[in-house]
C-alpha cells in the first residue's frame, strides 16, 4: 500500500478567540466582520503569506459556531494564488439545542496584488466542498473567487455530507491593479442542524468534528485535500 | 435494532478497536478513524448487540442514573451521527476524481541529490513551492548526475500542486507547505524503500537508539526545545514528519534542514555559533532560516520511548503529567497522525500506542524540560 | 518503565445545573459518571478548501 502524506493542522483550543499565527498580510471576515487581520494587504511579485485561525462566530438568535482553517496566498512567476480551507461546524446556543431558523455564514479571504503587468486573463479556480453531518434539511454549501468583484464562476451549491470537487474558470478582463482577490465560502444552515459533540471539558471549542488533521490515505486517481501549515 | 431514517451500514461492517475502556472504529471503505468515549463505546456496544432504541435508552438511564430525557436525547444524536458519517450507506471517495495529472514538468527548478547511496532527482515547476523544498533539501545536494535512481517531481495546474514519484502520480494538494511534506516523505520512503505503518506529525530526540516524540502544535515552543535538546546532547531525527516502521515501530529519521523563524534564532545561535551567518529567507511574511544539525545522530531508526505532548507556557510550573492511551489519541489527532488504513495496520498502531507511556509536559523553563526528557529517555 | 494511567476527566453537557465546562465530574448514578457520548473523527478530509490561480495566459514559461 502506497504510503499517504501527512497533512495536518493543530489548532490550539482555545475558544472565544480570533488567533491570527503570522503577520498575515491576508484577511479573513466572517459575514463581513473582520476575524484575521483588519484589512488585506497587498503582496508584491514573490512574497507570499499563509496562516491558520479558528474562532467562535455567534449569530443574533445566539448559534454558536466553530470557525477554523488555514489560508495560503502567493504571487511567485507572475501568477497569483489564494487558497482557503475552512471548517465549520454548530456548536450550541443559549439554550444548547438545535438551531430554529436558518444561519447563512459567509466567510471571505481576501489579499490584494501589486500586479505586474497587465492582470487580464484567465483565472481558474478548484474546491472541494460538503457538509458536516447532522445538519437541518436544505442546508447547503458553495464557494466562488472574486477577482476585482468578477467571478470566476460559482461552485456549488452542494448539500451532501460527502465531499464534491468543482472546478471553474472564466477569462476576465477589466482588472486593475492593485488585484482584489477574494475566496469566498457560504455555509446556510437549516433549521434543525444539531451541535458537535464536544469530546472534552475544554471549554466551547468543538475539537470533535473542527480539529483539522487532515490524512487521506495515499492512493491514486483521487485529489486531496490538505491544510498544511508551516511548522 | 436502532431506529432507521436512512439506508445505512449494519455495524457488522465497521472495523472495531477497543482502546482502554473506549473504542476506535473505522470503515473500510473510507480512510479515518472514529474514536469514541466510554459513553458513546457503551452505546455502540448496545446497538452492535441488536438492542433497540428503547432499551438502549432504558440501559442508559439504569447504568449512569441519568433522566430519561437525557438519555433519548444523547442516543438520538449519537445515532443521527453515527447514520451520516461511520455508517453512512453511500460513502465515494474523498473528492470526485478528475483526470489523473500527467507529470509535465516544464522545467524550472532541476537538482541533485544523493541520501544513503541513492541518487534522488527532484523537478519543481512552480518558483512558491521551489522556494519550500530546496532549502530543506540543499544539504543532500550533489553535483548532477546521469540517470538519477529516483525522481520526484511537482507541477502545479488549477487544480492544485500534483506530486510525481518517477512519473507516477501521488497526490495533489492545494497549499504548497502540503505538496513539499508529502514531496520529502516520500523522498525518504523511496530511497530506504520503506514500508511505514504510520506517519505522525512531531518531532523527534533521544539518545542512542531510542527517542521521544514531541507531537506539534504550532508554536508550542517545539523549535527552540528541540535546539536546547541538541545542545544537551540529545540525537535530533526529525523536526516534522515521524514516520514509523511496519513492524518494528521505529521512527524513520528525516535528513532536511529545519525551519527555524526569527524568535528561535537566538536559541539556535547559542548552540551552533555558525547559524548567524546562514541566508535569512522570507516565507510567508515571516524572517526564517533554515539549519542542518552538524552532528543529526548516529542511529537511523530509533525505537520510541515515550510520546510527549509538550506545550510551552509562560510562568507555568513545570509538570509531567501522565495521560492514557485515549486522551493521547485525541491528542494525536489534534497534531495529526495517518495510518495505513487496513485492519491489522490500525489494531497494531492501536495495541503498540496502549503500550507507549505519553505524557503531557507544561513548562516555562526550558532546561527543567529537557531534564524530563532525559530522564524520560534513561527510564 | 510502567505505564501510569488516569482516567480521564468527565464533564457534563446540556446540563442548566452546570456552570462550568471545566474539570466537572460529577456522580448521577449508583454505576458510574455520565459524560455524554461522542465520536470524533480522525485523519480524514472534515475541512472545506479551494484554491484559484490566474492569470494563466500570463504565466512565462521557461524553455
Amino acid at each position: 500500500m502506497y504510503l499517504s502524506r501527512l497533512k495536518s493542522i493543530t489548532v490550539l483550543p482555545v475558544a472565544l478567540l480570533a488567533l491570527s499565527q503570522f503577520c498575515a498580510a491576508a484577511e479573513v471576515t466572517a459575514n463581513a466582520a473582520a476575524e484575521v487581520g483588519t484589512s488585506p494587504g497587498t503582496l508584491n511579485g514573490g512574497d507570499s503569506t499563509s496562516g491558520t485561525f479558528s474562532f467562535i462566530y455567534t449569530f443574533a438568535d445566539t448559534d454558536m459556531y466553530s470557525v477554523s482553517g488555514s489560508y495560503s496566498t502567493s504571487y511567485i512567476g507572475g501568477t497569483t494564488k489564494i487558497a482557503f480551507t475552512t471548517d465549520v461546524g454548530y456548536i450550541g446556543n443559549s439554550t444548547h439545542t438545535v438551531t430554529s431558523s436558518t444561519d447563512v455564514l459567509t466567510l471571505d479571504l481576501l489579499q490584494d496584488y501589486n500586479f505586474t503587468g497587465n492582470p487580464n486573463g484567465l483565472y481558474s479556480s478548484h474546491s472541494i466542498l460538503f457538509l458536516p453531518p447532522v445538519t437541518g434539511a436544505g442546508s447547503f454549501t458553495e464557494a466562488q473567487v472574486f477577482y476585482d468583484s468578477q467571478s470566476t464562476g460559482l461552485m456549488g451549491p452542494y448539500s451532501g455530507t460527502t465531499p464534491q470537487s468543482f472546478s471553474t474558470s472564466a477569462t476576465l478582463n477589466g482588472l486593475t491593479t492593485p488585484l482584489d482577490a477574494n475566496f469566498q465560502f457560504v455555509y446556510s444552515f437549516a433549521p434543525g442542524t444539531a451541535p458537535i459533540p464536544e469530546p472534552t471539558e475544554a471549554g466551547l471549542w468543538g475539537l470533535g468534528l473542527v480539529a483539522l488533521g487532515l490524512f487521506a490515505e495515499h492512493r491514486r486517481k483521487r485529489i486531496h485535500r490538505n491544510t498544511g501549515r508551516e511548522n | 435494532m436502532f431506529p432507521s431514517r436512512l439506508a445505512v451500514l449494519s455495524p457488522s461492517q465497521i472495523w472495531q478497536f477497543p482502546v482502554s475502556e473506549c473504542s476506535v472504529l473505522a470503515r473500510p471503505d473510507f480512510p479515518g478513524l472514529y474514536i469514541l468515549n466510554r459513553t458513546a463505546t457503551r452505546a455502540w456496544r448496545l446497538l452492535t448487540a441488536g438492542k433497540s432504541f428503547d432499551a438502549g435508552v432504558r440501559d442508559f438511564v439504569q447504568h449512569y442514573g441519568i433522566p430519561k430525557a437525557r438519555a433519548l436525547g444523547d442516543l438520538q444524536r449519537t445515532w443521527d451521527h453515527w447514520e451520516q458519517t461511520v455508517l453512512a450507506s453511500s460513502t465515494e471517495d474523498v473528492g470526485t476524481p478528475v483526470e489523473v495529472p500527467v507529470s509535465n514538468t516544464r522545467g524550472g527548478f532541476v537538482a541533485d541529490y544523493a541520501l544513503e547511496g541513492k541518487s534522488v532527482r527532484i523537478m519543481v515547476d512552480d518558483p512558491g513551492l521551489e522556494l519550500d523544498i530546496a532549502p530543506r533539501v540543499a544539504p543532500l545536494l550533489v553535483e548532477s548526475v546521469a540517470q538519477p535512481d529516483i525522481t520526484l517531481s511537482a507541477c502545479f495546474s488549477e487544480t492544485g500542486y500534483h506530486v510525481f514519484v518517477n512519473s507516477t502520480w501521488i497526490g495533489t494538494e492545494h497549499e504548497p507547505n502540503a505538496a513539499r511534506l508529502l514531496l520529502l516523505q516520500e523522498f525518504v520512503r523511496s530511497v530506504r524503500n520503506s514500508d511505514w505503518i504510520a506517519i505522525l506529525h512531531a518531532a523527534a530526540c533521544g539518545l542512542k537508539n531510542r527517542c521521544i516524540l514531541f507531537p506539534a502544535a504550532s508554536q508550542s515552543g517545539k523549535t527552540t526545545l528541540s535546539v536546547a535538546l541538541m545542545r544537551a546532547g540529545l540525537d535530533f531525527y526529525t523536526d516534522d514528519s515521524a514516520p514509523i516502521e511496519r513492524g518494528a515501530f521505529t521512527v524513520s529519521a528525516m535528513p532536511f534542514s529545519l525551519m527555524v523563524r526569527q524568535g528561535s534564532w537566538p536559541a539556535v545561535t547559542d548552540y551552533f555559533p555558525g547559524f548567524r551567518n546562514l541566508p535569512v529567507y522570507s516565507r510567508y511574511g515571516q524572517d526564517v532560516k533554515f539549519f542542518s544539525p552538524p552532528v543529526r545522530h548516529r542511529c537511523e531508526t530509533p525505537d520510541v520511548a515515550s510520546i510527549v505532548f509538550s506545550r510551552w507556557q509562560p510562568d507555568a510550573a513545570t509538570s509531567l503529567t501522565p495521560l492514557d492511551s485515549f486522551e493521547g489519541l485525541l491528542r494525536l489527532k489534534d497534531s495529526g497522525f495517518w495510518i495505513a488504513h487496513d485492519r491489522a495496520s490500525i489494531q497494531s498502531f492501536l495495541d503498540w500506542l496502549q503500550r507507549l507511556p505519553i505524557y503531557e509536559l507544561i513548562y516555562s523553563d526550558v532546561v527543567e524540560a529537557v531534564v524530563i526528557a532525559q530522564r524520560l529517555l534513561v527510564e | 518503565m510502567e505505564k501510569e494511567t488516569r482516567t480521564p476527566p468527565s464533564y457534563l453537557t446540556d446540563d442548566d445545573e452546570v456552570d462550568s465546562r471545566r474539570d466537572i465530574v460529577r456522580k448521577l448514578g449508583k454505576y458510574a459518571t455520565y459524560a455524554a457520548p461522542f465520536t470524533v473523527l480522525a485523519f480524514s478530509a472534515k475541512a472545506d478548501t479551494g484554491s484559484s490561480t490566474g492569470p494563466s495566459a500570463r504565466r512565462a514559461r521557461k524553455h
